[in-house]
């Protein structure tokens, strides 16, 4: 036959769609295709065979395969924002537009001057990174690998925000079908009749797996009918969830299956609101493994010219695409899979210029098909070299009698026998076993609750594939507790699948390429082998081969036979590389999913927060809280500014704070009491009804754990606050004390915190605020309502609130605390009330501010490490019960006089700024790690004393009052003297909080 | 992985947190050699391969400390059972961790 | 008795009002209104009090309270299952004001209460698509199979905790979050939902 020329698309024929043409491009070329084509496929009906080039020697190159395990065909897909490297051509689907580059190349595919490096080569094998660029080591990051990463990357990311989202999702199912070839088509029936529900997972858009590349009779029906009959049946079952276009890429314990879904790689962008696309975590009782197997390339002379290709995938662009591969064939094989090959190129019209099988015997029945076809048949012969450069245009074969045979082609299609893709058995441990009869590896130990059925188990016939899928479907389904029901198995013919292994074509002459999409050739597997590289893992981190995109899927098993047959080893004896997840390649993007961006973690909002927006507050993260840190108004010329202003107004007049991210913790029960006593270090038991008490509770080994106020409500009631950031970590605390320790304790724990929106009010107007909102049968004088009381009272005409008189500022100050639901309309409420006293909302860093001048010690000095004593807290430590934490506590080293302690700390000289973070060194010492005797936690701009103050941990901090040391900042190149001073800078006595 | 909660049932991983080995108790803080006792049980751990005996923390879910029979090799759960409930038994019968 | 002579205010304002979010075309495949309007309070028996707890209920309410993951409504006030002896009760806030109040007053002797009507945010999420959008959230089987009406989990949507309950075969699914988080809450399902369009109905 002659191809149309520029085409090499058949005039019929193919599961496309004709009336559907499609325009694309490719390195800036249009051309078009049709629905159904992938890119791989509409570029070999234009001839373009010349796809990339290779990674090291820049070697052209071109389609080999027709499935996922593509190594060269990997172009850039799409432009700007959506542009994406490394994209396997023959995994894309055409739409109209698409738009397609090639990679590796410069300055152009057809002309790519790098390709000098295949002269090179004697200089670039395996290891050679590591020998050249040894040395001087200071030149790799500026000088090689800028070169080399230019020279032999592949594609290139866009570096622009991914318009796209991506969306994770979980689906439960009671059998998880992975692949839809004839064994997953049954399987899934099979588990869908007894009324399981199935879950069948397909890489590709189409059900059918090999059949629809085959041309097979099944009942009659051609393959891809019966696929397409199939298909139809299962969509039509109400139990049954078809995910096409997904690939399982990762086995986990406990039945769960990672997978991910295309879901608008098939489409210009994805359609309004639809993600691109879709991870999902799959939940099955039981899986069925109906995986491919993947053809596996044979190794001989310039076997990586453009038109060598998979016997398989000469057939699938020919029965599903009608593409013919090219019009003058030679097909090479080692098995007798190779029969339909022969038979079907010739039916198609390609001639075929011989069939070469090493084998001294060619079975019968391939021999007669291709004497039907008048093939020439060379049996004893192999393909040793292939000619041509940018497409293959013959070859030179070794006859069995010694003499050499050139011939004329433009395709070779080859077979070197068929592994089964035992990726996913092996995932958990698993590892696969030899099989000498099908010469590739099978899947040995498999995970808990999976069955591997088809090709994928080794079982490479077609009949074998439907009756091992029908029975695995059953067993999955009984096995998931439901009743198996038989159904007839379809009836096919038999075929031979009988293999004699070639690894290599020995006599080969130019490079034998074992992975072609890292270019390791024979040559570096042997290498790596003379230099002592005997682990199959050593001998794939230094020659890479089965490294990148493909992860060797082509590759693995032939590198594994060479290194055997260089290290004089059976290949069982060899093993095998572990294969981790995924099996294929997922986005980064895909495991993000939603969160992205602002969503990257969910973002919890206090009461007030719409109210703080209005104010144009500056908001800061607080764990997961979103909190209002400071409100800058207009003029104000940097965030100190306004900061002071806050604490001058607070100090002065009066401010509000929304202090309701602390976490809270209603406590009741008999045994409340008894259970505080044995979580926090101090007493409990005589607090009285309608008072607070600071409490500070410690970690088992003695270490500080969190602190807070806890107010009593009741005998057996009491109200526990946290700080921010600890508070699910505390009620995990209380729950495993309760739970675990003490279970025969009477207390009941229930998280609070959202439940109520609590405004902190100080200064010394505040009670002139408080009497306008809480009503007017509650008494809030001094005498009545006292520092540290509190109590359940009515604000703005009946509306219940809690009141407390704490004070972290250290001001006369009040917290006030509503239902949640009222917490916007309550700091509205209060704003007003405060109007004419200036009334000032301030944020955490006026929080932070006002509570270092008052030597009250917050997160950086709960620090992890810190214990009661160096907090200056010691005394609180009860000795009249046991406590979390107090037997570690009293450990020498803990105990240790030395220990730093928090002490406060000001600059010698006032006017200079001082930081957190310097560390403390004694006057005439050096500044080195064992002079060391503290450091400093906190510091702030006081507005209350004009000049930066500290605190900060040193050793017998109380002692050395007054006493001037260095602060050591190496970090940022800053040294001065500090003044030790008490960590109580404001309102030392105390009588502003009393007042 | 996944753990059957026997409040809440079969849940994700994600939904847990573990603490660690089950098998350690609380010493009596008034006996005479506390501390060393008291290091023992914060600081050293069996590290045997195989079963576990370990304590899981219901956190997205029903709250409860679970105790959980793992086996570290292979993630097979053999029980779980309310830390509560294990705790309760112990202290009325009396028997050692 | 107190009132509530505060303003009430939502978490989530995207709720307060009538929309139509995402895909435009077609009827709204998911329907989503936040239920606000209710008493809530947490109960958790105490000590060795279950079953006298439960008796009390019985008497009370006419209702079993329930051991497992599940809800049971008569005469207006539905307990959920919350953990062990533990449970959640929701009832209308216009006839019991003050709830906790009023079961600390019945039945204090044997169990804690603790007022949770401002701690969570009440969202309902109905529609054909309902389930396909919960599930890229929430990691549960919510099949018609695995999850029934009155069914009720404890978990996660999206990292945030959650109580999950589903009302009517529809299907009809409530979540209870806290306030805090009820707004991440709403940016997760309105953006997986979008694709379906997203009827906002405001609160009921």
């Amino acid at each position: 036959m002659t191809l149309p020329p520029g085409s090499s698309r058949m005039s019929k024929g193919g599961q496309i769609d004709r009336s559907t043409p499609v325009d694309f491009s490719f390195d800036g070329r249009s051309y078009q295709g049709f629905a159904g084509d992938t890119l791989a496929s509409a570029l070999l009906a234009n001839n373009v065979r010349l796809i990339g080039r290779s990674f090291k020697y820049h070697r052209p190159r071109g389609l080999i395969a027709a499935g996922s395990e593509e190594p060269n065909g990997i172009v850039e897909l799409r432009s700007d924002a959506r542009r994406e490297p490394n994209t396997r051509a023959t995994m894309i689907e055409l739409y109209q537009g698409l738009e397609a580059e090639s990679q590796n190349r410069w300055p152009s595919l057809d002309f790519d001057l790098l390709s000098i490096n295949s002269f090179l080569s004697p200089f670039l094998t395996a290891g050679f990174y590591y020998k050249t660029f040894m040395w001087p080591a200071a030149l790799w990051e500026k000088l090689y690998e800028p070169i080399i990463r230019r020279a032999a990357g592949l594609g290139k990311a866009s570096g622009l925000d991914d318009p796209d989202h991506y969306e994770k999702s979980t689906l439960f199912c009671d059998v998880l079908v992975i692949g839809s070839g004839p064994a997953g088509l049954m399987a899934a029936r099979a588990a869908a009749r007894s009324g399981a529900r199935v879950v069948l997972a397909e890489e590709d858009s189409a059900l059918g797996g090999r059949l629809l590349g085959d041309q097979r009779i099944i009942d009659g029906l051609s393959s891809a009918e019966w696929a397409a009959k199939m298909a139809a049946e299962l969509e039509a079952e109400p139990d049954v969830r078809i995910l096409r276009r997904t690939a399982v890429f990762g086995v986990y314990d406990g039945g769960t299956y990672g997978a991910l879904e295309r879901v608008s790689d098939h489409l210009a962008e994805p359609h309004h609101h639809a993600p691109r696309q879709r991870l999902w975590r799959i939940v099955a009782k039981r899986a069925v493994l109906a995986a491919v197997a993947i053809e596996r390339p044979l190794v001989f002379g310039n076997n990586d010219r453009p038109g060598i290709m998979l016997a398989g995938a000469v057939r699938t662009y020919l029965h599903r695409f009608g593409v013919a591969s090219g019009s003058n064939a030679i097909v090479f094989v080692n098995n007798d899979d190779a029969a339909s090959t022969v038979s079907e190129l010739a039916a198609a019209g390609v001639s075929v210029a011989a069939l070469v099988d090493p084998r001294p015997v060619v079975s019968p029945v391939v021999e007669a098909l291709a004497k039907k076809a008048g093939i020439r048949v060379i049996s004893g012969g192999s393909v040793e070299r292939a000619l041509g450069s940018k497409s293959v245009s013959g070859a030179e074969i070794r006859l069995q009698d010694g003499n050499l045979l050139t011939l004329p082609c433009d395709l070779i299609a080859m077979s070197g026998g068929w592994n089964p893709s035992v990726h996913l058995t092996t995932h958990l441990n698993g590892r696969p076993v030899w099989n000498s009869s099908i010469a590739a590896f099978v899947p040995g130990a498999v995970p808990p609750g999976m069955a591997v059925a088809g090709s994928a188990s080794g079982a490479l016939s077609l009949a074998d594939a439907i009756t091992m899928g029908d029975s695995l479907g059953q067993d999955a389904a009984i096995a998931a507790g439901f009743k198996a029901k038989k159904s007839a198995l379809p009836s096919v013919e038999p075929e031979s699948t009988a293999i004699q292994p070639l690894w290599r074509v020995v006599n080969a002459r130019g490079k034998s390429f074992v992975d072609f999409q890292n270019d390791v050739s024979v040559l570096d597997i042997e290498l790596a082998e003379r230099e002592g590289f005997r682990s199959v893992e050593h001998l794939k981190r230094y020659t890479t081969l089965g490294m990148a995109t493909d992860q060797g899927k082509t590759a693995n098993v032939n590198g594994l036979a060479l290194m055997a047959e260089f290290a004089a080893k059976a290949i069982e004896n060899v093993g095998t590389t572990v294969m981790r997840p995924p099996f294929s390649p997922v986005a980064i993007g895909a495991f993000g999913g939603h969160h992205r961006e602002k969503n990257f973690k969910p973002t919890r909002l206090p009461p007030s927060h719409e109210w703080a927006v209005e104010q144009g507050a500056v908001f800061v993260e607080a764990g997961y809280w979103l909190r209002a840190q400071y409100y800058p108004k207009p003029g104000e010329k940097d965030w100190l500014e306004t900061v002071t202003r806050e604490v001058k107004a607070a100090r002065s007049s009066v401010g509000v704070c929304d202090v309701s991210t602390l976490g809270k913790i209603d406590i009741q029960g008999a045994d409340a009491a008894e259970f505080l006593e044995r979580v926090y270090i101090n007493g409990w038991k005589n607090l009285a009804i309608g008072r607070a008490r600071y409490g500070l509770m410690l970690r088992e080994d003695g270490i500080v754990m969190d602190d807070g106020t806890t107010t009593r409500l009741g005998e057996d009631h009491f109200f526990m606050t946290t700080t921010t950031a600890n508070a699910a970590k505390v009620m995990q605390h209380l729950e495993f004390c309760h739970q675990w320790l003490w279970p025969d304790l009477d207390v009941q724990m229930i998280s609070a915190t959202e439940q109520w929106a609590q405004f902190s009010l100080a200064g010394p107007h505040v009670r002139d605020v408080l009497l306008k909102l809480v009503d007017p049968e509650h008494d809030i004088s001094n005498a009545a309502f006292p520092y540290m009381a509190a109590g359940e009272i009515t604000v703005c005409g009946g509306t219940r609130a809690r009141l407390y008189r704490l004070s972290f500022s250290g001001e006369l100050a009040f917290e006030i605390g509503v239902p949640s639901r009222h917490g916007d309309a309550l700091i509205r409420k209060i704003m007003e009330a405060g109007a004419e006293y200036g009334i000032t909302p301030y944020g955490t860093e006026a929080l932070g501010v006002m509570r270092i001048e008052k030597g009250h010690v917050a997160g950086a000095e709960l620090n992890g490490i810190s214990t009661a004593g160096d907090l200056g807290l010691g005394r609180m430590m009860s000795i009249k019960k046991d406590y979390i934490g107090r037997v570690l506590a009293g450990r020498p080293a803990l105990v240790d006089p030395n220990r730093p302690v928090v002490v406060g700390f000001r600059p010698v000289d006032r006017k200079r700024r001082i930081r957190a973070g310097a560390h403390f060194i004694r006057q005439g010492l050096e500044a080195a790690a064992q002079n060391d005797e503290g450091y400093m936690t906190s510091v702030a701009f006081s507005p209350s004393i004009g000049h930066w103050i500290g605190l900060g941990f040193l050793a017998r901090g109380p002692e050395r009052m007054g006493e001037i040391i260095r602060a050591c900042d190496p970090i940022r190149g800053e040294e001065y003297l500090v003044e030790v001073v008490s960590p109580i800078f404001y309102d030392p006595e105390g009588e502003k909080l009393r007042g | 992985m996944r753990i059957t909660c026997p409040h809440c049932g079969n849940r994700s991983l994600d939904e847990f947190i573990y603490l660690g080995d089950a098998t350690v108790q609380r010493p009596d803080p008034a006996r005479p050699d506390a501390l060393a006792a008291f290091v023992d049980y914060v600081y050293q751990r069996e590290n045997p391969v195989g079963r576990h005996r370990e304590l899981w923390y219901h956190n997205a879910g029903c709250h409860a400390w679970l105790v959980v029979t793992r086996d570290v090799r292979t993630h097979e759960i053999f029980g779980v059972e309310p830390a509560k409930e294990v705790s309760l038994s112990e202290k009325t019968t009396g028997a050692a961790r | 008795m107190a009132n509530r002579t505060l303003e009430l205010r939502s978490a989530v304002p995207e709720l307060s009002r009538n929309s139509r979010i995402g895909r435009q075309d077609g009827p709204a495949r998911l329907v989503v209104s936040e239920m606000t309007g209710l008493s809530v309070v947490s109960i958790a028996a105490r000590k060795g009090q279950s079953g006298s707890l439960q008796g009390a209920v019985k008497k009370l309410f006419k209702i079993e309270l329930p051991n497992t993951p599940r809800r049971v409504e008569a005469g207006g006030v539905a307990f959920l299952w919350a953990g062990p002896d533990q449970w959640i009760a929701i009832t209308d806030m216009a006839v019991h004001p003050d709830f906790d109040r009023e079961l600390v007053a019945k039945l204090g002797k044997f169990a804690s209460f603790t007022d949770q009507g401002d701690a969570r945010t009440l969202i309902r999420v109905s529609g054909p698509a309902s389930r396909e959008v919960i599930a890229t959230g929430v990691p549960l089987d919510l099949h018609p199979r695995a999850f029934q009406p009155d069914d009720v989990a404890l978990t996660h949507a999206s990292h945030i905790a959650v109580t999950i309950w589903q009302i009517d075969e529809e299907p009809t699914f409530v979540f209870a979050v806290a306030r805090g988080f009820a707004r991440s809450f709403w940016h997760w399902l309105s953006d997986s939902g979008s694709v379906h369009g997203i009827e906002v109905s405001p609160g009921t």
